[in-house]
């Protein structure tokens, strides 16, 4: 009895194990493709010591460098952005976050209140497959299962989310060679603390308006995450601020901030919308911004993060750890690391006329 | 025993291996995913990973401006160029770098088309008419009345409010916002 035992223990265990290592291999390594999918899983490594915090889609992750926020202000910053983050997704991170350290400031974008069901499968897992394994993970994969304004559940599987495998089982056809080469090892860093800068440029002087829509307020459920993230911040003690970034598009429509500035109000929070401010951060779309204005530029991201700095300052009493020796070396290290990106950059930009794929073709 | 052990691994690898329906599965190292979703009325579902809808299906609702006629869920390429070069131009790729995945605006001088990336093609998911320079086939401009719209195009989608008048064709509809009891945006959006 004891043997039979003991031999399915090991078959279990054998099994588990090339399940495991089948599933490493098939998960996608966001290499070549939407690289920002590693950047959740960055956080990790970042040794969680952050006075600051930023949580919220492409416009915090491409729009503020934490280089800037250190050199002048010795404040420390992450950015725990993703792609198309969504309002519920924001909350579990923050709730995440919260379990590894408790910064003075958490920073939340809030162009995500716009959406009130899930948008795009791929798009949440590159948010929520790259959270280590917790019941706050799968609070907020379940989170994304259901469409909370209609009442319909979402097309997705929520075992996947445990079991990535039975997902992305059907990649097997198209490994490549970066799936064997990070199979095993984690992938190469991708971020500045969180920030993907970019130093091409391609302007505008269109600003084009919203369509009109027929219902402008944002969906109730998006409130009661909103309501959650507050009272979250409150039981840690943390500022919450919230920001809109400075971008041309998607429109941001002034009922949208009228709603805002009412929340903010409400419940004592700080509120700032840049795009009332480009003039005085010293904004300029023809040069600071690399897609007309759906997002700044390195040269842009320096202004807004100097700008923010100061504010940060000012209003939450941060303190200047640029003369403290825990922080100086790691500092030191990020710093090299985004001008060595800033470099390769420039190499990149001498032979083609965008970073478009920049990543993709400078991939290790 | 070593028998059953190993004919339920083999089971059990082939089986993860096996395709089974997953509504995203794709070929790429991520399936196909859209950009950000700009317009809070263009389409619920993930372009990229449904079929194409078929651009000429009897009766959905077309824009007709000059001798074009514009429908949802076409390809935009060719009706792009038949447009001409629009006033200016709005091209997001999204947050991630997906290929082929791109948001595009079209502003012509009244009205725009928004087009989205769906199985390697451009196709027409929206289109919004600015101004009243421009009418829908069904003779409708901004600035007719609430009761004109009724009266050319029947009963309301359930889907409609007391000032969002939605008709449905098809896979896609037409949108009517009312202000003060004339139309004051035209919206027609693919559904699928």
């Amino acid at each position: 009895m004891k043997r039979i035992l003991l031999k399915t223990g090991i078959s279990v265990l054998v099994l588990t194990m090339c399940l495991g290592l089948l599933q490493r291999l098939l998960v996608p390594k966001y290499i070549t493709e939407a690289q920002e999918g590693r950047l959740i899983e960055e956080y990790y490594q970042s040794g969680m010591k952050h006075d600051v915090v930023f949580i919220g889609d492409c416009e915090v992750y491409e729009n503020f460098d934490p280089v800037v926020l250190w050199d002048e202000y010795g404040i420390p910053s992450f950015i725990r952005g993703s792609p198309q983050q969504l309002i519920w997704h924001s909350y579990y991170l923050m709730e995440e976050t919260l379990k590894y350290e408790t910064p003075d400031v958490i920073v939340f974008n809030v162009l995500s209140m716009k959406y009130d069901t899930p948008q795009s499968e791929p798009y949440n897992r590159l948010t929520v497959d790259g959270m280590r394994p917790s019941m706050i993970k799968w609070k907020a994969a379940w989170s994304g299962m259901f469409h909370e304004s209609t009442g319909e559940q979402e097309k997705e599987s929520f075992i996947s989310y445990f079991f990535p495998l039975l997902r992305f089982h059907s990649r097997w056809s198209d490994l490549n060679s970066y799936d064997f080469k990070y199979w095993l090892k984690d992938t190469p860093q991708l971020s500045v603390n969180g920030y993907l800068p970019r130093i091409d440029v391609q302007g505008t002087d269109f600003f084009p308006k919203g369509q009109q829509l027929a219902d402008y307020q944002f969906a109730e459920s998006n409130y009661e995450y909103l309501d959650k993230m507050t009272q979250l911040c409150k039981d840690h003690n943390v500022e919450l601020i919230l920001i809109k970034a400075p971008s041309t598009w998607p429109y941001y429509y002034p009922e949208w901030d009228e709603q805002m500035v009412a929340y903010a109000e409400k419940n004592d929070l700080t509120y700032i919308n840049f795009l009332d401010y480009v003039d005085e951060i010293g904004i300029d779309f023809m040069t600071d911004t690399y897609d007309k204005g759906l997002h700044l530029n390195s040269a842009g991201a320096e202004k807004l993060s100097r700008y923010f700095g100061k504010i940060l300052k000012g209003q939450a009493n941060l303190p200047d750890r640029r003369s403290e020796n825990e922080y100086v070396k790691s500092w030191e290290a990020i710093k090299a690391f985004r001008d060595e990106r800033i470099t390769a950059q420039e190499e990149y930009l001498k032979s083609h006329e965008t970073l478009k794929d920049f990543y993709k073709d400078t991939a290790k | 025993m070593k028998q059953f052990i190993c004919l339920l691994l083999t089971s059990l690898l082939l089986l993860s291996l096996a395709s089974c329906a997953t509504p995203n599965d794709g070929s790429s190292e991520t399936t196909a995913a859209p950009t950000e979703n700009n317009n809070e009325t263009t389409p619920s579902t993930t372009p990229g990973t449904e079929e194409q809808t078929n651009p000429n299906q009897p009766g959905g609702y077309v824009f007709a401006f000059g001798q074009t006629d514009i429908t949802v869920g076409a390809e935009a390429p060719a009706l792009i160029a038949a447009l001409g070069e629009p006033r200016n131009k709005i091209e997001s790729t999204g947050c991630a770098n997906f290929e082929g995945m791109a948001e595009i605006v079209y502003y012509y001088s009244s009205f725009q088309i928004t087009t989205h990336g769906m199985n390697g093609k451009e196709i027409i998911t929206s289109i919004y008419l600015e101004d009243d320079t421009v009418n829908t086939k069904e003779g409708i401009c901004i600035g007719d009345s609430a009761e004109k719209v009724l009266t050319a195009y029947g009963e309301k989608d359930a889907s409609s409010t007391d000032n969002n008048y939605v008709f449905a064709k098809g896979d896609m509809t037409v949108s009517f916002i009312i202000t003060d009891g004339t139309v004051s945006s035209i919206l027609y959006s693919l559904t699928v």
